[in-house]
């Protein structure tokens, strides 16, 4: 009994202190590969003893000074909600990750714990709508400021959730439709299975369709450049004009954490989940009749090694397209997400389910 | 605009290779630096007050604030 609870206890924790650290670090990962692409150097004067490690200690610093900053509330805002919008953009984007498998199952002392937050048969409902639940926490901040500009930013944000996540919707259904699961674990599973007995199905290679139009609408739905009418610090004015301090700085991390609920998703989707090429329970199996028997502890390191190294690739391509593309317009976001993303998603669910018709048997 | 320009996610594709291409020439460079390359620069920046640029002997211009009052200038 107290085995069980500690075992959940441990799962829930593995994902929450893996979302939160790799939450923290981005400030640093953005700031730093920025700089690398710039031909800057970037943040590396904040050191502990003279030690600086190469900028490391920045994100410890700003969220030092965010909580000695003043708590600024306007006069006229909502009292209460105002002082909630912060925390339901970033619980959302928190528990969004929690049904993402990070591996197989775990064989340890007779018992198979599944390496997940929590086995959901709806995962892939359960992500996209704790996703887009976040959008509350922005109207709610917009709303709550009294103030018009704020307002004009939450309903920006409000209007941009909606056409990305229409698209969002649309364009997993070929995803789902190919593995034939709402479940995360068993669509990770089913892309272990091989193609023409050499290349391992993942869903970039099945739908690579539904792999871009995912990809743009998850980066809108980030609310971060090219997406970021929302925002738009500098000019336009966003939803959190009024914000100071740490409520500010929880704004910016809910960014930074849908960022890696979208490489998350994108990972568990079209990248194989935890999958190794070649990789099954007992070893590697090569196509080329070669095996190699591992033992199972070390299969499952690998497979939570390689599910962290994609995570980390796709932040990695996230963060290169935020630093490379200018911002989208409104208007042109809106007919992007309406006029492109989203006849294209319904065009992705008809050509697979042609396809689907004609490969498979009856 | 052409029809690529257009589509616009050929071009994503190409600015996405320009700037991935500086982000992995200048990694090198700096690991190239940091295993003791001296000569290889990651980026383009003097860190002012740790690094001097090296000057030209002959150099004229002063690093020194101008005190001089225009106002008495002008009137002698």
């Amino acid at each position: 009994m107290i085995a069980d609870v500690g075992i959940v206890f441990g799962r829930v924790m593995f994902v929450m202190m893996f979302v939160l650290n790799l939450g923290g670090l981005l400030t640093w990962v953005e700031r730093k590969q920025s700089a690398i692409m710039q031909d800057r150097i970037g943040a590396n004067r904040a050191s502990i003893l003279g030690l600086r490690l190469f900028g490391l200690f920045h994100p410890l610093a700003d969220a030092i000074k965010m909580l000695a900053k003043e708590d600024f509330r306007p006069a006229r805002a909502d009292r209460f909600l105002f002082s909630l919008a912060p925390f339901v953009s970033v619980f959302f984007a928190l528990v969004a990750f929690a049904s993402i498998p990070f591996g197989n199952v775990l064989h340890a002392a007779g018992r198979e714990i599944p390496l997940q937050a929590v086995t959901l048969n709806v995962g892939v409902l359960y992500v996209f709508a704790m996703l887009s639940l976040g959008v509350y926490g922005v109207m709610m901040a917009g709303w709550s400021s009294g103030n018009n500009f704020a307002l004009l930013g939450g309903q920006r944000a409000a209007a941009l959730m909606i056409s990305a996540e229409i698209a969002i919707g649309a364009s997993i259904i070929g995803v789902i439709m190919v593995y034939g699961s709402l479940d995360l674990q068993s669509i990770a599973r089913a892309q272990g299975q091989l193609l023409w007995g050499w290349i391992p199905k993942w869903g970039i290679l099945t739908q690579p369709l539904a792999f871009v139009l995912f990809l743009t609408a998850g980066i809108a739905s980030t609310k971060r450049i090219p997406f970021d009418t929302p925002e738009g610090e500098s000019e336009i004015i966003g939803y959190f004009v009024e914000y100071s301090g740490m409520k500010f700085g929880m704004f910016a991390m809910a960014d930074f954490l849908e960022t890696i609920v979208v490489a998350g998703m994108t990972t568990a989707l079209f990248l194989g989940g935890w999958q190794v090429p070649y990789l099954v329970a007992g070893g590697f199996q090569f196509p080329w009749g070669a095996t190699l028997a591992l033992p199972p502890l070390v299969v499952t390191l690998l497979q939570v090694g390689s599910f962290v190294t994609k995570v980390v690739v796709m932040i990695f391509f996230l963060m290169l397209i935020r630093w490379t593309l200018p911002r989208f317009r409104y208007d042109q976001a809106m007919r992007l997400g309406w006029l492109a993303l989203f006849p294209l998603s319904i065009a992705n669910i008809v050509l697979t389910g042609l396809v689907l018709l004609v490969t498979r048997p009856a | 605009m052409n029809l690529g320009q257009r589509f616009y996610l050929r071009e994503v594709f190409s600015g996405l290779g320009l700037t991935a291409g500086h982000f992995f020439r200048n990694m090198g460079r700096h690991i190239a630096h940091s295993l003791g390359r001296r000569d290889a620069r990651g980026a383009v920046t003097i860190q002012y007050p740790d690094e001097r640029r090296r000057l030209a002997p002959r150099l004229r211009s002063l690093h020194r604030l101008a005190k001089t009052d225009h106002r008495a200038a002008w009137r002698a």
